[in-house]
């Protein structure tokens, strides 16, 4: 079966804003809710981890929508399932910290702390792959 | 017998009247030093042992004396595994000093560890004036802690050297401005220096480490603020009541929730960050300067840390220093609230000063010491 461009860029925005979306009202629910809890720290955590990412798959959802050639072009099923699966483990190690804080005897600071260690080395992987499959294919 | 002759007369007598002469002078000079061991008021040698001469109160002596005089009813009449001096069921060996196998009960042994290890705060001499400027605690006849002396060719370099980097130890500083605090309590003169005529930083120190040490706070550290010291307790667990925590009083840890079964009420308690416990920092400040607090509140990682970073006891200067009849003892309490969500100073605290230090039994062994 052979995948559209806009199916593949659908279906990615999808996985991003679904995780992004878990951890926004996680934290949200948080912020109205808990109390001494440091919220700067919280939204200094996340905003950064998915922003850059949210940004780029709006952009070129928005900027590609008129054009009929790249919304039917076929994808680099190779770049396509790189950008979903590192998506995809990105938003589950986002997620990690978030809803399994309280299992683990840590405090949320301390596991978000931790925790940027990995994000880190994991974004940067993404967001190549998602750069070379968004950016590049529409180069073509 | 030859007789002596008039010549060798005249030459001995006067010999004889400056070897007089300066066995009186001697005996003059030791006459008007004190003992080197001499106790602060209030304290008196526990004499557990015939040359033992660490200062403890008048009940501790008395509790070494009535130890002694029960050692043989506590032993097991035909050994044991420790040979004669095996104690019966219930009791172990004092060891006021390393071969001390009077036996007694655990609660006296674990005192007289405690003597030991306050002895050098409890002397009216300071080590540093008995040991040529060293600060070294415990180094007094009797103590427990004695040392054993270095070779001969090292001893002196190695002794001056030593000397030179103990005296000039310096506490460290307590953060100055104190940080805001969650309530503060100042401390009735009366309770740290009844019964002594004399009192010293030493003799005051001993006695509120002796007040917390009662108390479960074996942990203390001291620092320098404005002409005097304070002195930190180790963070501590602390119930609803600010009462100290039965269980888990000095862990700082927060239990997860279980995964397997799996409860959801406490998942979402802990999620939001009402599955915590309050804990709490004392920092005791002795000095006639009035202070207000300043800079941010202090992270609850930083007060944890306290205790770790200061100094383990008084200097021998500052101890024998007089406590100043304008010293003025405040209690500081740091009220922290540790849960899922992380650790925050909590201000005002729902409890005052005295409260607390009522709670954690501070005050109530302060105001029973002689």
């Amino acid at each position: 079966m052979t995948l559209t461009m806009q199916t593949a860029r659908k279906r990615l925005a999808l996985l991003w804003f679904t995780g992004a979306g878990v951890c926004f009202t996680v934290l949200l629910f948080i912020s109205f809710f808990a109390r001494k809890v440091d919220l700067v720290g919280l939204w200094d955590w996340f905003l950064p981890a998915v922003v850059p990412n949210l940004s780029l798959i709006i952009g070129v959802l928005v900027y590609t929508q008129r054009q009929q050639a790249a919304v039917e072009m076929n994808v680099d099923e190779f770049i396509y399932r790189l950008a979903l699966g590192l998506s995809l483990l990105y938003v589950l190690l986002l997620l990690l910290p978030l809803l399994f804080f309280p299992l683990t005897g840590k405090t949320l600071p301390e596991l978000l702390d931790i925790s940027r260690l990995w994000l880190a080395a994991v974004q940067a992987l993404t967001t190549a792959a998602m750069g070379a499959f968004f950016v590049r294919q529409d180069g073509k | 017998m030859t007789p002596l002759r008039p010549s060798f007369l005249r030459r001995v007598h006067p010999a004889l009247l400056l070897l007089a002469a300066l066995i009186g002078l001697a005996a003059s000079t030791a006459q008007a030093a004190p003992h080197p061991d001499t106790c602060i008021d209030g304290y008196v040698w526990r004499e557990a042992y015939p040359d033992d001469h660490v200062c403890v109160l008048p009940a501790t002596r008395a509790q070494a004396a009535e130890d002694n005089r029960l050692a043989a009813t506590r032993r097991e009449p035909q050994g044991g595994a420790y040979g004669p001096d095996t104690c019966r069921p219930g009791f172990v060996w004092r060891e006021a000093r390393p071969d001390d196998h009077v036996c007694v009960t655990p609660e006296v042994r674990e005192q007289t560890a405690r003597d030991n290890r306050l002895a050098y705060t409890r002397r009216l001499m300071p080590p540093a004036a008995k040991n040529g400027g060293i600060l070294k605690p415990g180094v007094g006849k009797g103590d427990a802690s004695e040392t054993t002396e270095m070779s001969p060719p090292a001893a002196p370099k190695a002794k001056k050297k030593m000397a030179a980097k103990k005296s000039s130890f310096k506490l460290p500083e307590f953060p100055w401005p104190p940080p805001p605090y969650s309530t503060r309590l100042k401390l009735d003169r009366g309770l740290l220096v009844a019964g002594q005529p004399t009192p010293s930083n030493g003799s005051v120190a001993a006695r509120m480490e002796q007040a917390l040490a009662a108390n479960g706070y074996t942990e203390v550290s001291y620092y320098a603020v404005p002409e005097g010291f304070a002195m930190v307790t180790q963070i501590e667990r602390i119930d609803p009541n600010a009462a100290s925590a039965a269980e888990q009083r000095w862990s700082t840890q927060i239990d997860p929730v279980s995964l397997i079964p799996f409860n959801l009420d406490a998942y979402l308690k802990a999620l939001l960050g009402k599955n915590g416990d309050s804990f709490r920092v004392i920092v005791f400040t002795f000095t006639p300067t009035p202070f207000t607090t300043g800079g941010p509140p202090v992270a609850p990682g930083e007060a944890m840390a306290w205790v770790e970073k200061g100094a383990t006891a008084l200097p021998a200067v500052l101890a024998a220093r007089p406590y100043g009849s304008d010293t003025v003892c405040t209690a500081l309490v740091y009220e922290f609230r540790i849960s899922s969500l992380g650790a925050a100073l909590q201000r005002p605290s729902p409890f005052d000063g005295r409260h607390h230090l009522r709670a954690a039994g501070i005050l109530k062994t302060l105001e029973q010491q002689p």
